[in-house]
């Protein structure tokens, strides 16, 4: 028998590095205040679907176990945090620190399909002053480990995902662009078009409009009457579902025209990159352009208490960037997200989280509750930490 | 001993024994209840009758190390990284289609994308797309890479066509070779609802194939057969009298439409008129496309041929068996 692709053996001293690194955060974020928790490895499915944006569902490790229960492995740490803070009804703020395996399926024999994650998360405090708490966690904690010369990256989903919801693209469409918004910095844009037309987000069109003049209640009546004349199969569903659906698809949602829309505005978005100064002055004129489309100047305000609050000993002199393309994978943010890298890293980051105002109430909290977190990809930390 | 599935059950049975036949590798099974049978002029290959279902397993495991089986029952059996490789993927027959299907009076979903669509609504509801099917890995795979992420799936029991009129699914997927049967239980399928479009297929375990020489060796000599057979069935030999001066000067004529002049080019050969002595006549030989038979004809015409008989080779060797080389390919990738 062989070990499973993406996994991997840890013996003796493989073994002990992981742990000091994982006993050191753990012991640094306790001194900063942060409880050890521990939560399910195996969690319902339902769970990590709530809040994705569909992305990560495709990842998952799920099954249905002998009781016949939809579980999965879980992804990531956040969504269980959540629900067990939700299920154990304690009163906020809480800040709360955890470690362990997290698991996603991946393409390819080589890529890993279980890593460890060490995080934080702090729940109940919607400041930026609780912005930059975690934000500094996250590089301090690197920095304790040893690594100099972070490079931090800070950006607002903020200003996408009010955008997308201004230019009146579908759901679909604006999970679709929120997940793919980084994939815009590099000159790919065609290409993501491309990838909108293959998932029916783009370049579709009714087969068939309706004549003018016919007002809705009439066009309704009409294709109920022609529905029920066919005699054919609904299924389970309810015929008046059938027609308002397809009436409502003649209005074409995501009209090529609206996310072409949409497309030059992330496009300019994402070229909002470097030093907060003038990335700040660039968001600032861009929201003024696109005010009525529901923008407002909320995401630039609150990087910019953020970027102040960013002293360099907060940062554990990390090099502090703001990237407006900065979108994460996990859908269920909602405010400012960020990325630690190590010094002269382009690739993968050590570690990233953000602000997810609206999960506690999605995961069956009684009232919103502010939080925001992070994590650390350990194995990616323990190959910079290696001298 | 290579150990060699052919179905038992399903559609693909038939029409392999015919398969294997035509190949020159006639299988004898001494009685239907026997699940074991012998390949003529192959004393090294026994045959064993399994279950379609069963033979990606079975050649997976190692206890086939061939196996005939429906491409699509393939892609969803395998083990990724795994030891089962296709050795040949068209055999010519057995065609089908993996298709998504729903209601007829769905009106509003006639692509996958709106199915996406439906799924996301329908979750804001509670709801759950309910899929049913004995393709689980493919439609899941399928369906998240098309953006459709929120489905349940339901275990496959029987005549899957009914669910949807009896309510315990909405959605199936399922193989269909001419849309009739969905058509009859009131399903229509997605335009770009297509997962694979397959056919029967050679499989076979590579790390046997590997370890075995006498194994390896009895697998070359079926796919030599195979690949030559299947090569064959696209090509038609036709041969024409023509009249003229010379060998070249007939097949300059012939060669002026090179694509209709042969693999080569024509096999020109002087004939014998009974009328001694000699009225110039020749014989032209090419070997084209079936698909392309009748300009071939016109064009041996146009040149002054007669006389055209058509034939159908029943092999077509090149110098090599590609399949074969592919395979050693395969298994010298460690």
């Amino acid at each position: 028998m062989r070990r499973l692709d993406g996994t991997r053996d840890r013996l003796g001293r493989d073994w002990a590095r992981l742990n000091s690194l994982t006993v050191s955060l753990r012991e640094f974020f306790s001194r900063q205040g942060y409880q050890p928790v521990d939560t399910p490895v195996l969690e319902p499915t339902d769970l990590f679907l709530k809040k994705s944006g569909g992305e990560l569902a495709s990842r998952l490790y799920a099954f249905t176990d002998l009781g016949g229960h939809g579980v999965s492995l879980r992804p990531e740490f956040t969504s269980s945090v959540i629900r067990a803070y939700v299920q154990a009804g304690v009163s906020p703020p809480v800040r709360w620190q955890y470690a362990g395996p997290v698991f996603r399926y991946e393409e390819g024999p080589d890529r890993p399909r279980q890593f460890t994650q060490v995080g934080a998360e702090l729940i109940g405090d919607g400041s930026p002053r609780a912005d930059a708490e975690v934000v500094g966690l996250a590089c301090q904690g690197l920095a304790h480990l040893g690594l100099k010369a972070l490079r931090l990256q800070v950006g607002h989903v903020g200003a996408l995902t009010r955008l997308l919801a201004g230019f009146g693209l579908s759901e679909r469409a604006r999970w679709f662009l929120a997940g793919r918004a980084a994939t815009l910095a590099v000159p790919t844009h065609r290409d993501l078009r491309e990838e909108m037309a293959r998932v029916g987000l783009y370049g579709r069109s009714a087969e068939v409009a309706l004549p003018g003049g016919v007002s809705p209640g009439e066009a309704h009546h009409v294709v109920e009457r022609l529905l029920a004349g066919m005699g054919g199969l609904v299924g389970s569903r309810d015929p008046e579902e059938i027609v308002t659906r397809y009436l409502a698809r003649l209005e074409a949602a995501d009209e090529p025209r609206r996310v072409d829309g949409a497309l030059s505005f992330l496009e300019e978005l994402v070229k909002l990159k470097g030093e907060p100064e003038p990335v700040l002055a660039g968001l600032r004129a861009l929201v003024a352009r696109y005010r009525g489309f529901g923008l407002d100047s909320g995401p630039e305000e609150e990087l910019r208490e953020l970027v102040a609050l960013l002293s360099p000993e907060q940062v554990a002199s990390a090099q502090v960037e703001l990237n407006m393309g900065l979108a994460r994978g996990l859908a269920y943010y909602t405010g400012m997200v960020f990325d630690v890298f190590a010094p002269g890293d382009g690739g993968r980051p050590l570690g990233g989280g953000g602000r997810y105002d609206g999960l506690v109430k999605a995961l069956g909290g009684a009232e919103d509750t502010p939080a925001l977190g992070f994590a650390y990809t350990l194995e990616s930390v323990e190959s910079r930490t290696k001298s | 001993m290579l150990n060699f599935s052919l179905p038992s059950n399903s559609e693909l049975h038939d029409p392999s024994l015919r398969f294997m036949e035509s190949c020159g590798l006639p299988v004898d099974r001494p009685s239907s209840r026997r699940y074991t049978g012998s390949v003529a002029g192959l004393p090294q290959v026994q045959v064993l009758f399994q279950r379609s279902a069963d033979i990606p397993t079975k050649v997976e495991e190692g206890s086939a190390d061939l196996g005939i089986v429906g491409l699509e029952r393939f892609y969803e059996d395998r083990r990724e990284g795994g030891p089962a490789i296709t050795l040949l993927e068209d055999l010519g027959y057995g065609q089908c289609e993996l298709v998504v299907a729903v209601p007829d009076a769905w009106i509003d979903v006639t692509s996958v994308a709106d199915l996406a669509d439906l799924s996301v609504a329908w979750r804001e509801q509670g709801r759950e797309l309910r899929v049913v099917t004995k393709y689980a890995r493919l439609v899941s795979r399928f369906f998240y890479r098309h953006g459709v992420n929120y489905f349940s799936l339901v275990e496959a029991a029987g005549a899957m066509e009914v669910a949807p009129t009896m309510g315990y699914a909405d959605v199936i997927v399922d193989i269909t070779a001419t849309g009739v049967t969905l058509r009859e239980n009131r399903l229509k399928m997605l335009s770009d609802g297509t997962l694979v479009r397959a056919q029967a297929c050679l499989i076979g375990n590579r790390l046997a194939l590997k370890e075995d020489p006498a194994k390896l060796e009895a697998t070359r000599v079926i796919l030599e057969r195979f690949e030559a057979r299947r090569r064959a069935s696209k090509f038609v030999s036709l041969t024409s009298n023509l009249r003229g001066e010379s060998e070249a000067s007939v097949a300059e004529r012939v060669t002026r439409l090179p694509d209709l002049a042969g693999l080569q080019g024509p096999t020109v050969g002087r004939v014998f008129g009974k009328g001694y002595p000699d009225q110039g006549w020749y014989a032209v030989t090419v070997v084209i496309p079936r698909e392309r038979l009748m300009p071939a004809v016109e064009h041996l015409r146009t040149v002054g041929g007669s006389g055209i008989t058509v034939a159908s080779p029943s092999f077509l060797f090149e110098g090599e068996c590609e399949a074969y080389q592919r395979l050693l390919q395969e298994l010298a990738r460690g």
